[in-house]
């Protein structure tokens, strides 16, 4: 299955230091949920695990991550990903387009756009959870960043706490709590 | 039949006897294959393929068999040692049993854990490790169809892109000249979709060696079981396993419906596994395997043509089609038969000229298909043809009853010659749409529609009237792997006048104890009570084919009361010895013989079975028994005339079936309750794909429809009341003028239903919506057509 994921927020750090974070892969994987940064191969490629619990399936994944281009000037990051199931029960590939803005006021916009390919037990039995799990993650992302980034970078090596697989019960929960916030949206909406 | 021969105490044709199996059933003391215990068993699970396209780099069973309980984990490296790697399928075409270097589906068997209980089975196949290297996925055929497609099957010599065969029926320059000179022609693309059998008990076997005796014994979910034994002896006879040493024991199967006809990979795993390790394995699939890993039904897309007068008489018909059958042809038709009795589409009209061509190709799905429920491919004909009589009734602005009136095959045309080479053997086709029609009030219903119209409500009327082949069949054109289809009874009557009746066959919850029962009790007089009927042990069954496609009653039914009359023929010679009359002085009425003219001197059948063990007459055969191996003349033609009724939800898309009127002619009915039963459930399996089944992948192969989660099988809340009655036509050649019922609903209803849909549409422009008719299809059909 493919997902499409597009995604911008805004965080209270100047450009520079936001793409200073971003292009670099071993700081960036210390924010994501469940990634654990393993080494870096050379030639722009860089290896990393990330553990994912989707409802009952939990998948470690194997990954490559590659920058393809770095735009330097305007602020794009092109970064392509795969991965395979360490158990081999799938696999998944990323393209990611990344691109950070200033927002004047000390504030950067960040914007990615995915395209996220998967194979596998996930594909089958997470469809319907995906897009809620991604949203979780991503939440969890942006929480991270933001405190490494306007927290001074304090939490920026602990590893430990962001390498954490995303708790299959917090996912569940949140994806309900997602589900059950578009039903009420739905209903509020109907009732306007 | 208006009259029953025999009383109800007897219990021949005609009785509803109450089912004789369900006792046991309903109190939940069936003997299915799981229910079985061997001592000593131990368990087997599989490892299943992530990827529906991939290399396998490497299989590390370390871990796996570090597990305490696990003994040994099988992979295609260990089976090619056996040479058993690979298998053939039905179709002639090859098939793996476990790979060796590639994989070919999502959920393909790729490693078999045995242990010593289920828990540590599911714990070793998590153990094992699988490398893999995913390739390009090939999922939708017509892309298959293109030069620069990723070859599926390079495993096979000579295969140089992924088409495996092509057939053609009919005529194909006369029916391109009636379409040159129509006055009207239509066209429509029509989908078959991909669907499951979901039978209630999932497939399995116990398979046990004995190495003292060299002697195979195998409890399998089968429909086939003497099939399975010679398919076993020709795959495994060079390891030793001659067909003498192989038992195939097929217990109660819980729904069989074609899935339960092909050899799976998990047989010959365990099979292979038993006879290495000289212990019991059981295996039996999880419900997701089932759905996901083992045969699908129908997947084909069709192009299908009709040519017709301006006053919609029907002339020619022309259908293209492209067969998906996964990654290997594993259907289950007769060998000479690749797109089954798919020709059967100018169902029951009557058509000048028709050509069909079929074009089956590989994918990365997996492999099949078989017949669900359906005489080899007829459903798949039959959807076409009543789809098609509609677009036809639409385009010239008829109503979809008169254009099927008109163009109906009339009574005193029987036998009738179809252009595609069929012998129809009877039918009454414009008596059993009268009745439909006179069910559920046709005209009320049309004036009806036309005020709800006005109102912008949506309501469609559907009719199918369907004409099956079923009871495959006369040995000169149906086999398979070369054996003849005929079928088989075998019956012994003991001296107290009791039976023993014993079947090619295999009941996997049609019936067949009570209905053979009945045809027993029908021709000899011995109440149905008295006998007792048993099938599915190749050790003590005479050999036949099975039960699929309808065939049991015209085949096997019909090898039971030759068997009978071969045995009142003796009867008769045993008879006048003890009435010391001659043969010819006597007659028979339902039970006994007597003196003609003399009515009080007579003898019972009874009598005459103990007479045969204990008085026979000098020079003739003591006992009392027969078998006859019943190859048909010519298949039988049941049909029917369905009416469907729907309302649909223009907000939300929903259909409704609000009445469904269903008028079936099997020919002579057997027991009129059973054949009730078989019209429900069959309805109610044609109503699944209608609406609701689909087995859906996505562009990567992944199966988007492979649990009870995503595959919706009908329960009793969504299948509505079915009405049911009935016309009878008996079969000329048949000995007991039947036909087969099983299938003729699940083939009848879906083009019904998709009629009524898309007659409650068709004055917004829709013309076709494919099944199932999901309520996003209609949704979009409604606004689709009203946003142009």
């Amino acid at each position: 299955m493919k997902v499409e994921i597009s995604k911008t927020f805004s965080i209270r750090a100047p450009v520079s230091k936001v793409w200073g974070l971003m292009t670099d892969v071993k700081k960036v994987s210390s924010c994501i949920p469940g990634a654990q940064y393993e080494q870096d191969m050379g030639d722009n490629k860089h290896s990393v695990m990330m553990v994912v619990k989707v409802g009952p399936i939990k998948s470690s994944y194997r990954g490559e991550v590659s920058i393809r281009s770095m735009d330097q000037e305007n602020h794009i990051i092109e970064i392509d990903g795969k991965g395979t199931d360490t158990k081999g029960k799938g696999g998944a590939t990323m393209e990611l387009v990344g691109s950070i803005t200033d927002k004047g006021d000390g504030t950067s916009e960040v914007k990615g756009d995915s395209t996220i390919t998967i194979q596998g037990m996930l594909a089958q039995f997470g469809s319907r959870m995906i897009e809620d799990v991604s949203n979780q993650l991503f939440l969890q992302f942006t929480a991270s960043l933001a405190e490494v980034l306007e927290g001074n970078g304090k939490n920026l090596v602990n590893d430990n706490q962001a390498a954490d697989a995303l708790s299959g019960v917090a996912v569940a929960l949140a994806a309900i709590k997602g589900v059950f916030g578009r039903l009420m949206d739905k209903l509020k909406s109907k009732k306007e | 039949m208006s009259k029953c021969k025999t009383s109800p105490e007897v219990g021949g044709m005609g009785h509803s006897i109450k089912r004789k199996e369900d006792p046991r059933f309903i109190r939940g003391q069936g003997n299915y294959v799981d229910d079985v215990v061997r001592p000593g068993m131990v368990f087997m699970d599989i490892v299943r393929s992530p990827y529906a396209h991939a290399k396998i780099k490497s299989i590390n069973t370390e871990k796996a068999l570090a597990h305490p309980g696990v003994a040994a984990v099988i992979t295609g490296e260990t089976l090619k040692e056996y040479n058993l790697h690979m298998m053939p399928t039905l179709m002639s075409d090859t098939q793996m049993v476990l790979p060796i270097d590639k994989v070919c589906y999502q959920a393909q068997e790729v490693a078999a854990v045995v242990a010593t209980d289920r828990y540590s089975a599911a714990d070793g196949v998590e153990l094992v490790e699988v490398e893999y290297e995913p390739l390009p996925v090939v999922v939708d055929p017509h892309k298959a169809t293109e030069p620069d497609a990723p070859i599926i099957r390079d495993d096979k010599e000579g295969q140089e892109n992924n088409h495996i065969f092509h057939w053609e029926a009919g005529d194909k320059a006369e029916t391109e000249e009636i379409f040159n000179n129509a006055d009207v022609t239509v066209k429509e693309d029509i989908y078959l979709p991909r669907i499951h059998v979901a039978s209630i008990e999932t497939c399995g076997c116990i398979s046990e060696f004995d190495s003292v005796t060299g002697r195979l014994t195998v409890w399998l979910t089968t429909q086939a079981p003497h099939a399975i034994r010679t398919v076993v002896a020709l795959v495994a006879g060079h390891v030793g396993l001659q067909e003498d040493k192989i038992r195939i024991i097929s217990p109660d199967i819980g729904g069989g419906f074609g899935g339960k006809v092909p050899v799976y990979p998990g047989y010959v795993i365990a099979i292979a596994a038993s006879v290495v390790t000289g212990l019991p394995i059981k295996w039996i699939e999880d419900r997701r395997e089932n759905l996901q890993a083992d045969s699908f039904a129908r997947d084909y897309h069709m192009t299908c043509e009709i040519a017709a007068d301006k006053d919609g008489t029907l002339n020619g018909l022309r259908i293209k089609t492209l067969a998906d059958h996964g990654y290997a042809d594993a259907a289950a038709n007769p060998s000479k038969f690749p797109a089954g009795m798919f020709s059967i589409c100018t169902g029951s009209y009557d058509f000048k000229k028709a050509f069909v061509e079929v074009d089956g190709v590989y994918t990365n799905k997996p492999p099949g298909g078989i017949a669900y429920r359906c005489s080899f491919r007829v459903t798949e004909a039959v959807h076409a043809i009543e789809r098609m009589v509609d677009v036809v009734a639409d385009e010239i602005g008829m109503d979809a009853a008169e254009i099927r009136m008109n163009n109906f095959i009339p009574k005193d045309a029987f036998p009738y010659q179809s252009p595609m080479g069929w012998e129809y053997d009877s039918g009454d086709y414009h008596g059993a749409l009268k009745l439909a029609m006179d069910k559920i009030g046709y005209d009320e219903l049309l004036k009806e529609q036309a005020e709800k119209r006005e109102k912008g409500e949506l309501m469609g009327i559907g009719i199918s009237s369907f004409t099956e082949v079923v009871g495959a069949g006369p040995s000169k054109d149906f086999d398979i792997l070369g054996i003849k289809m005929f079928d088989s009874s075998e019956i012994r009557i003991h001296p107290t006048g009791k039976v023993i009746a014993r079947f090619g066959t295999k009941s996997q919850g049609q019936g067949h104890e009570t209905t053979y029962a009945q045809i027993i009790a029908e021709e000899l007089g011995i109440p149905h009570s008295d006998v007792t009927v048993e099938e599915g042990d190749t050790d003590t069954a005479p050999y036949g084919l099975g039960t699929y496609a309808s065939r049991s009653t015209p085949t096997a039914g019909a090898a039971a009361a030759v068997a009978c009359r071969k045995i009142k023929d003796k009867s008769q010679k045993i008879a006048a010895h003890l009435l010391e009359v001659a043969e010819e002085d006597l007659e028979w009425e339902v039970g006994k013989f007597s003196v003609k003219g003399v009515p009080d001197k007579s003898v019972t059948i009874q009598e005459v079975a103990f007479a045969a063990y204990t008085n026979h007459p000098q020079g003739l055969e003591a006992g009392l028994e027969a078998t006859h191996y019943y190859d048909p003349p010519n298949m039988t033609y049941p049909f029917g005339s369905y009416i469907a009724v729907v309302d649909i939800d223009p907000d939300t898309g929903e259909v409704k079936i609000r009445r469904f009127v269903a008028i079936d002619d099997c020919g002579n009915i057997i027991n009129p309750m059973i054949v009730e039963g078989q019209i429900h459930g069959g309805l109610t399996q044609g109503l699944a794909p209608a609406l609701f089944e689909e087995i859906s992948y996505d562009d990567e192969g992944n199966i988007t429809g492979g649990s009870f989660m995503e595959y919706l099988v009908p329960t009793a809340v969504e299948t509505p009341h079915w009405e049911t009655d009935k016309t009878i036509t008996p079969s000329p050649h048949h000995p007991l003028g039947a036909k087969g019922v099983g299938e003729s609903p699940t083939v009848g209803a879906p083009p019904a239903i998709a009629n009524a849909v898309v007659d409650a549409l068709s004055h917004l422009g829709v013309r076709h919506i494919d099944i199932p008719i999901t309520p996003e299809k209609v949704w979009r059909a409604i606004h689709k057509q009203n946003a142009a």
